[in-house]
């Protein structure tokens, strides 16, 4: 067996080969026992390799000056995607100005909506009776002011007023015509 | 300072296995695999601003293996037969028998412990690729960076890496019923 052949084998059972070598492996290793043999070997390492973990003991962090925090790492199926993009520059500011965009539009589209969820017919009900309110309010004013002016002032205070003051002024020419009397 | 912790957290959380494997199966000691471990975590928090985030994965594996061979030369485990191992050697790593005419009978399963032996056995260069590739999941480009070789040089490590560890799980079995 060739070193070429055997380091397509290799290949094919790590599964770095591309669609035409593995066909041509396959193939060979019908027809050859050898080439089977050596096949099944390479596959069941690369199948135990791929299966090897290593416990990472949390003692580590412990005893580190400088921890991370306690929050254990987040195991969502978004996780992939995520660690995808943030490896990629371009996606990354892709991503970014993509996510901007949609804000901004969310925030002006927002703009043009009342945000109550009231009909225009609502609000110019509303309106118009926020007008007659005002109206009638300065119409108990205007009225105030009117009896104030006119029968408060003149009547109830204007008048007594006069009337007091001319009494007095009788009283002291009455005064003065005694004193020329004596 | 809150974007600098958040960043650590992420990193660590993504790479915390990534570099104890690694650090494991390169010096072939839980504790020093550990103290490694350790020491390139501070320094993920001490050099925070000096690597991007999309490079970070080359950085922290570089850091790992430079202070991997540290701890090595210290122990003085590295050989210099396998310093001197040469990837462009086309020897066969079967020795004089072809492939088609050694006898023997593979095992039928491999344990987990009977893979990380042979893992730990295979030489150092051809080590920190293969784990690098097959168990850390890096890409040939990021090995590169992480090792500072060229791309082809991890290709052939990776497949004499492949061959080595076979022929050690060979032995194994011989090991196993002598």
């Amino acid at each position: 067996m060739n070193q070429k052949l055997e380091n397509q084998i290799i290949s094919v059972a790590y599964g770095d080969a591309n669609i035409w070598q593995k066909i041509k492996i396959m193939f060979l290793a019908k027809k050859n026992k050898d080439v089977a043999k050596l096949l099944s070997e390479y596959s069941k390492t690369a199948e135990s390799v791929k299966k090897l973990t290593v416990n990472f003991p949390d003692g580590i962090l412990e005893n580190l000056n400088v921890q991370p925090s306690k929050t254990k790492p987040v195991k969502s199926s978004m996780a992939p995607a995520f660690s995808f993009i943030l490896n990629r520059p371009v996606l990354s500011a892709a991503t970014v100005t993509a996510v901007l965009v949609i804000v901004l539009v969310l925030l002006f589209s927002g703009r043009s909506q009342n945000n109550y969820g009231y009909t225009e017919a609502q609000i110019k009900l509303a309106d118009k009776q926020v007008k007659q309110t005002l109206a009638l309010v300065s119409n108990v004013f205007n009225e105030t002011e009117r009896t104030l002016e006119k029968d408060v002032f003149v009547n109830k205070v204007g008048r007594p007023l006069s009337q007091s003051v001319e009494i007095v002024n009788n009283l002291f020419n009455g005064g003065s015509r005694n004193e020329k009397l004596n | 300072m809150i974007l600098k912790n958040a960043k650590y957290n992420f990193l660590v959380n993504e790479h915390k296995s990534r570099i104890y494997g690694y650090a494991y199966f390169m010096l072939k000691n839980k504790m020093d695999a550990e103290d490694v471990t350790q020491e390139v975590l501070i320094k993920i928090y001490q050099n925070m601003g000096k690597f991007k985030i999309s490079s970070a994965k080359a950085w922290i594996m570089k850091t790992t293996h430079n202070l991997c061979i540290d701890y090595l030369r210290k122990r003085n485990i590295i050989t210099n037969k396998e310093v001197s191992f040469d990837p462009m050697d086309n020897e066969n790593i079967f020795g004089n028998q072809g492939v088609g005419s050694i006898v023997y009978n593979f095992p039928d399963v491999l344990t987990s412990e009977s893979i990380k032996k042979a893992i730990r056995a295979l030489p150092y260069k051809l080590r920190s690729v293969f784990v690098l590739y097959e168990l850390e999941g890096l890409k040939y480009r990021e090995i590169s960076q992480a090792l500072e070789m060229p791309v082809n040089s991890v290709k052939v490590y990776l497949l004499r890496a492949r061959k080595e560890l076979q022929k050690q799980l060979r032995n194994l079995k011989l090991e196993q019923v002598t």
